[in-house]
């Protein structure tokens, strides 16, 4: 990340990668010789305000228990990129939960794909994201009201081309700039490469 | 945490602390290559100063890479040497020099040199990334030095009784050229070219917490970056005909917000090792 913000300073296009624990990275390159290749990062805005996500029910007529071959690949691109996170199922349901390594911390996931294939909602299992200011504790930019992560704007969103592993990848970025904002105070970025 | 300004005023401040009179014959030669020990060897070693791809040229062997040329150096030090006992001189100047080649080490560059009351250093442009990332890393390398000798160090100065330093940068960017030079009995890496020499002359245009950098290195940089410094051009004629050399003010400042990090997430290696596919 930092790296990424500094090169993008000097005006260079910086691609980012996410590894398949949670490290945002500038290289696609494997780091080691088991692991897959890191995951390209999709372009994403971080957002804030009202947590635009449907409410969670009627599995029976969720996208993942008709679409099988959609299925199929969410469940490939999770196990591919993000083999350390588990599935949940029960009861028609379908979500993952994780952890995700920052290099500057790790922090625990939930994401719940919804049923109209729209963005997933990620909750951060970590109580207390902040930086203390002071007494108080300072709320981190980009987080909606109800405490879940703006991962990105609904309209980054493209349900037929990405995957839940393309909502963890964007949750990793969250926690790469949350990282860096708990040591400088500052969002070191709004996203990446998305149309502002 | 990250490496920081009060990291390297703390250095500085301890190196001047150990190298107290009685013990500065013993502890020279451990302290004289305390800027190497950044990218020391896997035996502990400390690294040689200069350029690591041309540490192997034989006696008149040469070799070149385009690199951002820095040099960062304290300023209104002479006037301190006449007037400071010598022990305090060498004091303040060995823990302070030593301390600015490390930082530069940890920001991606090759210290080629220490030059009197400063450091002579480049950042390879060879990598994938080229010279914007090479001109950038220089700029950071350079404003962390400048923001931590003005706002960590000097506190610290003037409360052991020790008046403060100022800083200053020269930059540019350009072919240097490395050629190996002097007899079987004695040797060295000299290190030539236009934009080494520019980066000199940069350096003196500089006030003490100025930056300023030649067009081949400006031009790496963000338009907004960079202001037209008052001197510029620099003017040279040769058989008849003029050509002028411009250089610039570099808003360093604006790259402080860059630095937290880079010099973890680089763990010592060179800014050329930093690559995007």
């Amino acid at each position: 990340m930092t790296l990424a913000t500094l090169l993008s300073h000097v005006g260079i296009a910086v691609p980012r990668y996410v590894t398949v624990d949670g490290q945002i990275v500038l290289d696609a390159a494997p780091t080691t010789g088991f692991v897959s290749a890191p995951m390209p990062v999709a372009p994403h805005r971080f957002h804030d305000g009202e947590d635009p996500a449907p409410e969670r029910s009627a599995y029976a007529s969720a996208w993942w228990n008709i679409d099988t071959d959609a299925r199929a690949a969410d469940e490939t691109a999770m196990a591919t990129h993000f083999p350390n996170f588990v599935q949940y199922a029960d009861d028609g349901d379908y979500a993952f939960g994780g952890e995700l390594n920052t290099g500057r911390g790790r922090f625990k996931i939930l994401v719940l794909p919804h049923v109209d294939k729209s963005l997933p909602t990620v909750i951060p299992l970590h109580k207390g994201l902040g930086r203390q200011a002071g007494r108080r504790l300072q709320r981190p930019p980009h987080l909606y009201t109800n405490g879940n992560l703006c991962i990105a704007d609904s309209a980054d969103w493209l349900p037929a081309e990405h995957t839940t592993a393309t909502a963890v990848a964007w949750a990793a970025h969250w926690f790469a700039a949350y990282t860096e904002w708990r040591i400088s105070s500052r969002w070191p970025t709004e996203g990446f490469g998305a149309a502002a | 945490m990250a490496y920081n300004r009060s990291d390297f005023a703390n250095s500085v401040m301890r190196r001047i602390r150990e190298f107290d009179d009685s013990i500065y014959l013993s502890k020279s030669a451990e302290y004289g290559n305390a800027a190497g020990s950044i990218r020391a060897s896997a035996a502990g070693a400390p690294a040689p100063m200069g350029h690591p791809d041309f540490a192997h040229l034989g006696i008149g062997e040469s070799g070149s890479r385009d690199a951002a040329v820095m040099f960062l150096d304290m300023r209104r030090f002479t006037a301190r040497s006449f007037w400071d006992p010598p022990e305090q001189v060498l004091r303040v100047n060995t823990a302070v020099v030593t301390e600015l080649a490390a930082a530069v080490q940890r920001h991606g560059g090759y210290v080629l040199g220490l030059r009197g009351d400063g450091v002579f250093a480049c950042f390879d442009g060879s990598s994938a990334l080229g010279a914007r990332a090479a001109a950038g890393f220089a700029v950071v390398a350079g404003a962390f030095a400048l923001d931590a000798v003005r706002n960590a160090l000097n506190g610290l100065l003037a409360a052991s009784g020790i008046d403060p330093v100022q800083v200053r940068v020269g930059l540019d960017y350009g072919r240097l050229d490395f050629v190996r030079i002097g007899t079987p009995a004695g040797s060295e890496v000299n290190v030539l070219g236009f934009a080494a020499n520019f980066a000199s002359k940069c350096e003196k245009h500089a006030l003490s917490w100025e930056m300023v950098a030649g067009e081949g290195l400006a031009h790496n940089l963000p338009q907004q970056h960079v202001t037209h410094h008052d001197k510029s051009p620099a003017e040279y004629e040769h058989l008849g005909e003029r050509r002028v050399y411009r250089f610039y003010d570099v808003s360093w400042m604006s790259y402080l917000e860059h630095v937290p990090g880079v010099a973890d997430a680089l763990g010592g290696r060179p800014a050329s090792a930093v690559n995007v596919r």
